[in-house]
């Protein structure tokens, strides 16, 4: 198993091969299973995200009440006249709004990396498929590549909040949607590295700090912004702009700053947004009544 | 160390919202726990430490242990309902929190009883579902469930570990990783095996009738779970199971 994303890249590009032909490759080798058995375990949980995407943007609510129906906000905004920017951009900003905010509604989802940045990539991938009108293949080969890429930020950092704040979540999340992208655009796989080092370096110090110790607030935003990143780093890599750092470094660099990130911002809400006025009043209202009447906070 | 191996560590699990370390992860430890207990249980006492301490109502991680325990997959609509599920099941659930420092944020000390079997165990979920037993009735050790493992406890002897795998390579069985803890010399001992694929039942009573060995657990590997989606009720419920062999 290669560690370096760049001796990934080094061996892609030497076999002139995608990075989704190596991450499925290393899969196979490592798991045991056929191509197909993987393919279709990954279609399996594009379905997951599918679905979550639409019961989200139908309008959901989470249990204690402190979040929900934003997407469906966004998405009627999108439809008007007023839209700023009716781009990928505002697309992707629905789509994973729309899945995080299932996600805190404790509906299914499925995990990417992980549930609190579950929003981000599929945010990424469905506006894209709208956009370059992906088939269904190349958006597993997307899943695929992201994966790899999470795979190697995982091993070499962290994608927990609780061991490095919310840049080893949505941080990770945007890194790796940010090379998937630019595979999906037919960019090199150096060219996803500069992209991924380029997203995960917008996100670095990001913290978790979740109020009332819920997945809701500021995590669904921090999803839509995640996507903005995502994009916006693909692009600049697409464009020829290269990272100054290269991707390992960058990684390791979130890794080590996730280390030295006191407890009270890694997902233990006893820091940042959690310990506002603001926040503290929700989470005692959460423990007095079991729920959160956000019209009197 | 590489926690992550697999694409889906990844991309997954699909799971029930909101977090994948605090309610999938914790699903998975429940899960892992009520296979090596392998029988009824009646009573289970959780402590929770750092992050699962103070988060742990927020994010469902009582929901989520007790669902695990019940054998349910982290996708399953009704982690929600797991207290009435274990009332229901007539399993005492008690729920305690600790300040203890641990090595990792998110930790938990499972103790399992029934009339006559106790169990306790440690659990640590690492992030996006992915999680590591590291002791197992006192037993320093490393359970990640994500290839199939058998568990040895024995009276530490000579030879118990050559017997071991000679059984194993008779049945042409592949050790991917193998760890040996014990209480003192010639004291009860834990051994642990990752194996790649299956074991057959024939070689599990194989390695149950070797002297000196008290009990054998197969362990099925935690990232084969139920696609909510396309199945049924009944294939969504206690769907880890059959990957379980049980105790010998």
């Amino acid at each position: 198993m290669i560690h370096k994303l760049q001796e990934i890249i080094n061996l892609c590009e030497r076999e002139g091969i995608a990075l989704h032909e190596y991450f499925l490759r290393t899969e196979v080798e490592e798991s045991g299973d056929t191509e197909e058995a993987i393919l279709r375990h990954m279609e399996q949980n594009l379905s997951v995200m599918e679905q979550a995407a639409h019961q989200g943007i139908e309008g959901v609510k989470s249990r204690s009440g402190m979040t929900g129906g934003d997407a469906k906000l966004l998405a009627e905004y999108l439809q008007s006249e007023k839209a700023l920017s009716r781009s990928i951009y505002t697309r992707a900003m629905v789509y994973a709004t729309a899945i995080n905010e299932v996600n805190a509604a404790m509906g299914v989802i499925c995990a990417t990396p992980t549930a609190g940045s579950s929003g981000t990539l599929p945010g990424v991938l469905f506006a894209l498929r709208d956009d370059l009108k992906l088939s269904r293949c190349e958006q597993i080969n997307f899943l695929i590549t992201a994966a790899g890429c999470g795979i190697v930020i995982g091993n070499q950092a962290s994608i927990s909040g609780a061991e490095g704040g919310c840049q080893a979540e949505v941080g990770s999340a945007a890194a790796m949607s940010a090379a998937a992208i630019v595979e999906a655009c037919g960019g090199s796989p150096s060219q996803s590295g500069h992209a991924l080092a380029i997203a995960l370096k917008n996100l670095l110090g990001l913290t978790c700090d979740p109020v009332a110790g819920l997945v809701e607030v500021p995590c669904i935003m921090r999803n839509t912004a995640g996507v903005v990143i995502a994009i916006s780093s693909a692009e600049m890599s697409l464009a020829g702009v290269k990272s100054r750092i290269p991707a390992d470094e960058v990684i390791d660099t979130m890794g080590k700053i996730g280390r030295s990130m006191p407890p009270a911002l890694r997902e233990t809400a006893l820091g940042g947004l959690a310990q506002t006025d603001t926040g503290l009043e929700m989470a005692r209202q959460l423990k007095e009544t079991g729920h959160i009447d956000i019209e009197s906070v | 160390m590489s926690v992550y191996r697999s694409l889906f560590d990844i991309i997954g699990p699909v799971m029930i919202g909101p977090s994948s370390s605090h309610t999938a992860g914790a699903v998975r430890i429940g899960l892992v726990a009520r296979s090596i207990f392998g029988r009824t249980l009646e009573e289970v006492r959780i402590v929770l430490f750092g992050s699962f301490a103070h988060t742990y109502q927020g994010h469902g991680t009582d929901l989520a242990l007790i669902s695990g325990l019940l054998g349910l997959p982290t996708s399953s609509e009704k982690i929600r309902q797991a207290y009435d599920l274990a009332a229901k099941a007539n399993m005492r659930v008690i729920i305690e929190t600790s300040e203890d420092p641990t090595e990792h944020a998110n930790t938990v000390d499972l103790y399992l009883k029934s009339a006559d079997h106790t169990l306790s165990l440690r659990g640590v979920s690492l992030g996006g579902g992915t999680i590591d037993i590291t002791r197992i009735n006192g037993f320093d050790i490393h359970l990640s469930a994500e290839n199939p493992a058998i568990m040895f406890f024995y009276k530490d002897q000579p030879g118990i570990v050559t017997q071991v795998t000679g059984v194993l390579a008779k049945a042409n069985i592949n050790i991917s990783t193998m760890e040996v803890s014990r209480k003192g010399k010639g004291e009860l001992a834990l051994m642990l095996i990752a194996i790649d694929g299956r074991i057959p039942t024939s070689v599990m009573e194989e390695l149950g009738s070797i002297g000196h060995i008290d009990q054998v657990i197969a362990l099925g590997a935690l990232n084969i779970e139920p696609d909510l989606i396309s199945d049924s009720e009944q294939k969504e419920e206690y769907s880890y199971d059959p990957q379980i062999t049980g105790n010998y």
